[in-house]
């Protein structure tokens, strides 16, 4: 008996020992200025949806490129209308392809890790292998990985996102960056042009053009596995703004998302995400704005672009 | 040469011969396997329901204008062949009010199937299972069809007796929801043993440890409810929560004695004003009885402490059927089954709660027979030994429940029986039934009752029975009294009828209207042939609580008629 009670005992404390990986929270403290919500009887037409594009990237990994090119490719055919974000998670499974590269002559610059990646994957699917990527976090009928979409899809998804409607107008104004001290003020006003019966969240994330760094790739005529020191990284994802897992637009159960419903919000930020190791070229760096429907269903339901110097 | 012809002749005649001794053998084992033809059994139920409105008593759900009539059933076959034991449920409900009295539901399939089999002293079993460990406060898997439970586990369970006094049970699955899953992944192992100390004592132990895996799309809704509060409220939830036990009965003589801790990790949970906040929890619970000729002494304490478990803490549909609850926390009141001083019980309080109760029977002769029980269920506040004399509180803050209850039957001679008896409530309507305190004041209930059972010959009986529930609240004095007519062994007949004498709180008449007396009368006919029972009424039942072991459901008024049909075979 005593036996058996000892088993159970090692057992139990072993289980209950493995310490678990949270999902992501949010304690910071709101960088939101400026929350206003109000209904207009003059409703505007409502805009062409967006459509982003949310590549799951890593330096270490050989066809990353390959689906950097299918990205810009995309942006190309549908210039206004569609966005990019390149996500580096920080994701024990995925170190092989996303940890900074370690090799001699070809050593990274940059750790493009970020928590805030592995936030939203965690919400929104985890991939087995990059590269990989979510269109408008859609859940396409037919899909077999989920919400996950390998790069040959995102041409087609997008194409077929972008044939869809918003029930959301974004517009957004960046004002007051301040070069000294590297801070900024976005914003935001949403205005609904039909009525929504689920609730919305507002994601913004802070994203970087034009970094160079090492990148490994495959040689397309020798298939050997190469290293790009002068490579040049586009869309990086360096922050996002609100909590990860986006900020509801209203806590307030009795705003609801009717036709003429308005919300007007400003969020400060910074372009020193995180001294000394993020520190984003003002000049480079983008706001992305995305509205989206809370879990389950995800859906981002419009997106917009600023860049961070008009 | 005849030699050679006599060697190979006496081969062929010794092959001849095996090979018929082999094919006699063969056939014999052949009659052995046809002779294992299987066991069939099983049960059938219906409940069928068939709505009358009436306004005047508030049975006027969706049932009374749309669906009209519902139907519940379940076939449940069981099949036993060579070690194999076969389990298969089909499950129907046409528009029940079941799972929700106010919502109704229609579905049908295979509610349960399970395939079991022993292997030395193991037992596996795959499919739909029902088990609970100790008392079922870590863990109980379990049906209610009255109150439309089923917290059958999909998935896979071993229990391996090693010795006669040991056993040991491991299993992991998930929890049934109507003919789906819920989707978090439960797991857990318990282990069983008995130990004779000397002749008349002898320890029962038991541990148990239960693990509930939350599922991604589950925590991604519980990551944005929590990032939606104000930040000093917010917190990491866990995906897994590990529930311990540990449970020792000790058997001396005529005195029993039970003890049992359960502790659960902290995880979110959520509050009645549905708020999340993370915290763990434990159970203290203990009994003390003794039995003896013509005595009998029962008392029982339990303490509870943040422990509701369920699948999600996003579970909080307040029909239980809906809850997706892992474990069972039984109440420590009396289970009373008279139609009125049942109407009053005191749901378990998940979140917190100090409960208590004494029993006592006593017989004095073969003719008499006594029994005593009182019980009170607190907040948690309501017991804290800190407070020295003033350990218990029952205040305004504090009170839930209290029950004092007694009652003498005496048999007359071998035709005459009669009993009688009080019974006394305190009931906490806000916190038990969720009313606003303004309109649902707490309920203090006297209510004396008592039967009579007369044997008129060998085959027929009439029995009476009446209670008259007195309260200034709710709704107000109820006087409910019933007559049966039992014809041995197929029919039984009631009629009985339930009257509100005086208004209450919550049916005050309108100024300018005169007080109302409604009716809620039941006929009532049951017939039974060997194995099989058809009951129907007519019949109008009082909005009320309807629990079963402190599990309860608040249940609109009813009218119409109600058919039941069960058999086995």
């Amino acid at each position: 008996m005593i036996k058996h009670v000892f088993k159970l005992i090692i057992a139990s404390a072993i289980l209950a020992a493995c310490e678990e990986v949270p999902p992501a929270i949010n304690y910071e403290k709101g960088t939101q200025t400026n929350d206003t919500t109000y209904i207009t009887s003059s409703i505007p037409e409502a805009q062409p949806v967006g459509a982003i594009i949310e590549d799951i990237s890593g330096v270490q990994c050989v066809n990353c490129p390959d689906a950097s090119k299918i990205v810009k490719d995309v942006l190309a055919a549908f210039p206004g209308r569609t966005y990019a974000t390149v996500m580096h998670p920080n994701v024990a499974s995925l170190s092989s392809f996303v940890a900074p590269i370690r090799k001699q002559g070809y050593e990274s610059k940059y750790d493009f890790r970020t928590q805030d990646a592995t936030n939203i994957l965690n919400l929104v699917g985890m991939p087995n292998s990059l590269p990989r990527g979510y269109v408008n976090r859609r859940l396409f009928p037919g899909a077999t990985n989920g919400r996950l979409l390998g790069r040959e899809e995102w041409y087609a998804r997008t194409q077929q996102v972008l044939q869809g409607s918003t029930p959301v107008n974004i517009e957004l104004e960046n004002t007051e960056f301040n070069q000294a001290t590297r801070k900024g003020k976005l914003k935001i006003k949403l205005t609904y042009t039909a009525d929504v019966s689920q609730k919305h969240l507002l994601t913004i994330l802070l994203v970087e053009d034009s970094i160079i760094d090492v990148q490994e790739y495959q040689d397309p005529v020798t298939f050997d596995v190469k290293f790009n020191p002068n490579y040049v990284h586009m869309h990086i994802l360096r922050d996002v703004i609100t909590n990860s897992t986006g900020d509801p637009l209203t806590n307030n159960p009795a705003v609801t998302l009717t036709r003429g419903r308005i919300f007007e919000k400003e969020y400060e930020y910074t372009t020193d995400v995180e001294l000394p190791r993020i520190q984003v070229v003002p000049r480079h760096a983008k706001l992305i704005v995305i509205v989206h429907e809370e879990p389950p269903s995800m859906n981002i339901v419009h997106v917009k672009e600023i860049d961070v110097l008009n | 040469m005849k030699k050679v012809l006599l060697v190979i002749c006496l081969a062929i005649g010794i092959k001849t011969v095996k090979a018929q001794e082999q094919k006699q053998i063969s056939l014999y084992t052949d009659e052995s396997k046809t002779e294992d033809k299987g066991q069939l059994s099983g049960t059938f139920q219906t409940n069928n329901q068939f709505y009358v409105k009436d306004s005047a008593i508030g049975a006027n759900t969706s049932q009374y204008e749309r669906e009209l009539s519902s139907t519940d059933a379940w076939l449940f076959l069981n099949y036993k062949t060579k070690g194999f034991n076969l389990s298969l449920r089909y499950d129907l409900f046409n528009n029940t009010p079941l799972f929700d009295p106010f919502v109704p539901y229609t579905g049908s399939g295979i509610g349960f199937w399970s395939v079991s089999k022993d292997v030395d002293k193991l037992n596996i079993t795959i499919g739909n299972f029902y088990d609970q460990f100790g008392t079922g406060m870590v863990f109980r898997s379990y049906e209610d069809r009255n109150i439309g439970i089923d917290f059958a586990i999909l998935g896979g369970r071993v229990i391996y007796t090693p010795t006669p006094n040991t056993r040991i049970k491991a299993f992991t699955g998930q929890q049934k929801f109507r003919f789906d899953r819920r989707q978090s992944v439960i797991k857990g192992a318990n282990i069983e043993h008995g130990i004779t100390l000397f002749e008349k004592i002898n320890l029962e132990l038991g541990g148990s440890v239960v693990n509930r895996t939350i599922d991604q799309a589950t925590m991604n809704s519980i990551a944005t409810i929590i990032n939606n509060y104000p930040l000093e409220k917010r917190f990491d939830p866990t995906y897994n929560v590990f529930v311990y036990n540990i449970y020792n009965t000790l058997n001396i003589g005529k005195f029993k004695l039970y003890g049992e801790y359960a502790y659960k990790t902290p995880e979110a949970i959520m509050s009645p004003q549905l708020i999340m906040f993370k915290s763990g929890g434990s159970i203290y619970y203990g009994s003390v009885s003794y039995s003896s000729r013509g005595i009998g002494i029962n008392a029982q304490y339990k303490r509870i402490e943040r422990f509701p478990f369920r699948t999600s803490p996003l579970e909080t549909n307040p029909s239980p059927s809906n809850q997706a609850l892992v474990n069972y926390l039984p109440s420590l009141t009396r289970q009373n089954t008279y139609r009125l001083l049942a109407r009053y019980n005191a749901v378990v309080q998940e979140l917190g709660e100090n409960a208590m109760q004494l029993e006592l029977t006593y017989k004095p002769s073969k003719k008499m027979q006594i029994n005593l029980n009182g019980s009170l269920v607190t907040t948690l506040d309501g017991v804290n030994f800190n407070r020295g004399v003033n350990a218990f509180l029952w205040d305004t803050e504090t009170r839930l429940f209290a029950e004092l209850y007694g009652d003498v039957s005496y048999k007359i001679n071998s035709n005459l029986k009669v009993m009688t008896g009080l019974q006394m409530i305190r009931y906490n309507q806000t916190i038990f039934e969720l009313k606003p305190s303004e309109s649902a004041p707490f309920v203090r209930a006297f209510t004396p009752f008592g039967e009579v059972t007369y044997k008129l010959n060998k085959k027929q009986s009439i029995r009476y029975e009446m209670q008259y529930l007195m309260t200034g609240q709710d709704l107000g004095n109820l006087f409910n009294a019933l007559i049966e007519f039992n014809v041995a062994p197929h029919w039984s007949f009631s009629i009985s009828d339930m009257i509100n004498t005086k208004h209450g709180t919550l049916n005050k008449p309108a100024p300018g209207q005169s007080f109302k007396l409604i009716h809620y009368y039941n006929f009532f006919a049951a017939y039974t042939y060997k194995t099989t029972r058809v009951t129907a009424a007519y019949l109008k039942q009082v909005a009320g609580v309807n629990c079963t072991g402190g599990v309860c459901r608040v249940e609109p008024a009813f009218s119409g008629a109600r058919v039941t049909v069960s058999t086995n075979f």
